[in-house]
């Protein structure tokens, strides 16, 4: 059987976009547990009053969708970092 | 009127999105066949407009810059979220799927209009029929805009393809292993019809598989009807080909050790190749043609190969044979155009005991067949008969070698070439460059 690859989009890089948005969160809420939340819960996205965070919320939610591989996301008090562990 | 769910299809829509913006082949594949008002849900439209105006930008439709023209947008956000799981690799298909359910709705309004028209008798009964025309072929222009090219298009290709020619990159199409071929044709072309002809056990069987496997080999689909031989066989004599164990001793006897370890590096080395068979369509022409379209779209096969001709149902009474064989030769012509593969058929060619060189005259049941075909090529093992090569090639030896004589050859001319054979594996292979070759100056 012909075996079909699909090529991962590097056009822009998904890991580093999402870190931005990770730091820009935690520089305003200063909670990492929350921060951590954004990345999968959609309800608290749209509940959040603050239309900024709002829509770093949702960008953070978009962006952990669309990266298809492996990824490690570090958070420490030089920041939060992502990392792509497998491709 | 009622309210009607109109033919749409929210998950192919998606999986369209998705792939453009992850799989980086999937725009220059899909902006050929998909506009913006082809999607049902109006979002997904709004999105397919962006990534198109991404594009005259230059820039690459990317989900974080297609996310930044909804910044602000919440919902606009996580609605594209959403989209983003439904990466797949059928894009192709669902794109066609959702070309297909916007013409039926395309349809369904222009049904609605001419009701309504027919009704009103506030036209006359010309200009509905008029209108219903233009509103019919509008649809087929919209739908196959991508299969038209201008003129200087075309010209551009023609001088790619000479600048590759001066640089001794003749290979246009699908390498058949024989640089002879290769040479006159550029390799099997997308489009044309090659008829492989000969008397019984000249190897017509043989020479095709040798081009399926060449073709397989470089990644390139085929799919195989053969109505003489079933998969098993054909298999085995592919392996036999390329481990030089005779077919009949795979089958039917054992194989000591040495050999199991033969078949079992050949199996590696061509157990992945993309040839694929249909052994429920083998004997009706109908059939083949269906299954190959289906072949094309599912695999995205670059040939088909029917062995044979003269044993194919051509499910036309009236018709006497040879006009029969004909219809199907042009029935696989007008195929390989519209699929854009070649498609090799094999002709059984009329016995001639006190002469049997090949030529196109003999070409049974139709000289029907040789008009259809683009390139004809005839096979001839003179030390089947006993015989010697015919004149320029008499000085040749005939043990191990056959003749290849392209017959007809529509934009490429006529050539004749020996060839070695290996009779206990029917293995064709070329000479390389010690080939004795002789190439007639003849040009329709």
């Amino acid at each position: 059987m012909k075996t079909i690859f699909i090529k991962k989009s590097s056009r822009k890089n998904p890991a580093s976009e999402l870190e931005h948005y990770l730091n820009l969160a935690y520089e305003l809420v200063r909670d990492y547990k929350f921060v951590s939340d954004l990345m999968k819960d959609k309800e608290l996205i749209l509940s959040q009053p603050d239309e900024e965070i709002k829509m770093i919320g949702a960008m953070i939610y978009l962006l952990c969708k669309s990266i298809n591989s492996d990824y490690e996301v570090t958070f420490s008090e030089n920041g939060i970092s992502v990392e792509i562990v497998r491709q | 009127m009622e309210n009607r769910i109109l033919p749409h299809n929210e998950d192919s829509e998606k999986i369209v999105l998705c792939s453009i913006l992850l799989d980086v082949n999937a725009f220059a594949e899909v902006k050929p066949i998909i506009t913006s008002e082809m999607f049902y849900n109006s979002f997904h439209a709004e999105l397919y407009e962006n990534i198109l105006n991404l594009s005259k930008e230059g820039k690459a439709p990317d989900i974080v810059l297609l996310s930044e023209k909804y910044k602000g947008n919440t919902n606009a956000i996580l609605k594209i979220a959403d989209i983003s799981g439904f990466l797949s690799i059928d894009y192709y298909d669902h794109a066609l799927n959702v070309q297909e359910k916007y013409i039926r709705r395309l349809l369904w309004k222009i049904g609605n209009q001419l009701s309504n028209d027919v009704l009103s008798h506030t036209k006359e009964t010309d200009a509905i029929l008029g209108d219903l025309q233009r509103s019919l072929s509008d649809i087929q222009q919209s739908v196959s805009q991508s299969s038209i090219a201008t003129f200087s298009d075309t010209v551009k290709e023609v001088y790619k393809q000479i600048e590759n020619n001066l640089k001794g990159e003749y290979l246009t199409g699908t390498d058949t292993g024989f640089y002879q071929i290769n040479k006159v044709s550029g390799g099997l072309q997308k489009s044309d019809l090659i008829i492989i002809a000969g008397e019984t056990s000249q190897g017509k069987t043989s020479l095709a598989l040798s081009f399926i496997v060449k073709a397989a080999k470089t990644g390139e689909g085929v799919a195989v009807y053969s109505m003489e031989m079933k998969r098993i066989q054909l298999t085995t004599r592919i392996l036999s080909m390329n481990t030089g164990i005779p077919s009949s001793e795979i089958l039917s006897s054992q194989l000591d050790m040495e050999h199991i370890e033969i078949l079992d590096k050949g199996v590696g080395r061509l157990g992945n190749l993309p040839i694929y068979y249909d052994d429920n369509s083998t004997s009706n022409i109908d059939k083949i043609i269906a299954s190959i379209r289906t072949m094309k779209q599912k695999f995205d096969i670059s040939g088909a190969v029917v062995d044979y001709l003269q044993i194919l149902n051509v499910n036309q009474k009236a018709f006497n044979k040879e006009q029969s064989m004909g219809d199907a030769a042009r029935r696989l012509k007008n195929l390989a155009k519209e699929l854009d593969i070649w498609i090799i058929a094999l002709s059984q060619l009329n016995r001639n005991e006190t002469n049997p060189v090949p030529n196109l005259n003999r070409l049974r049941d139709s000289g029907q067949i040789a008009e259809a075909a683009d390139i004809v090529m005839l096979v001839y093992r003179p030390e089947y008969y006993g015989r010697s090569y015919p004149e320029p090639f008499t000085k040749y030896s005939t043990k191990g070698t056959a003749m290849i004589d392209i017959a007809k050859g529509r934009n490429i001319g006529l050539l004749k070439f020996i060839c070695a054979f290996d009779a206990k594996t029917t293995h064709f292979k070329d000479f390389g460059d010690e080939v004795p070759e002789v190439e007639e100056e003849r040009y329709f």
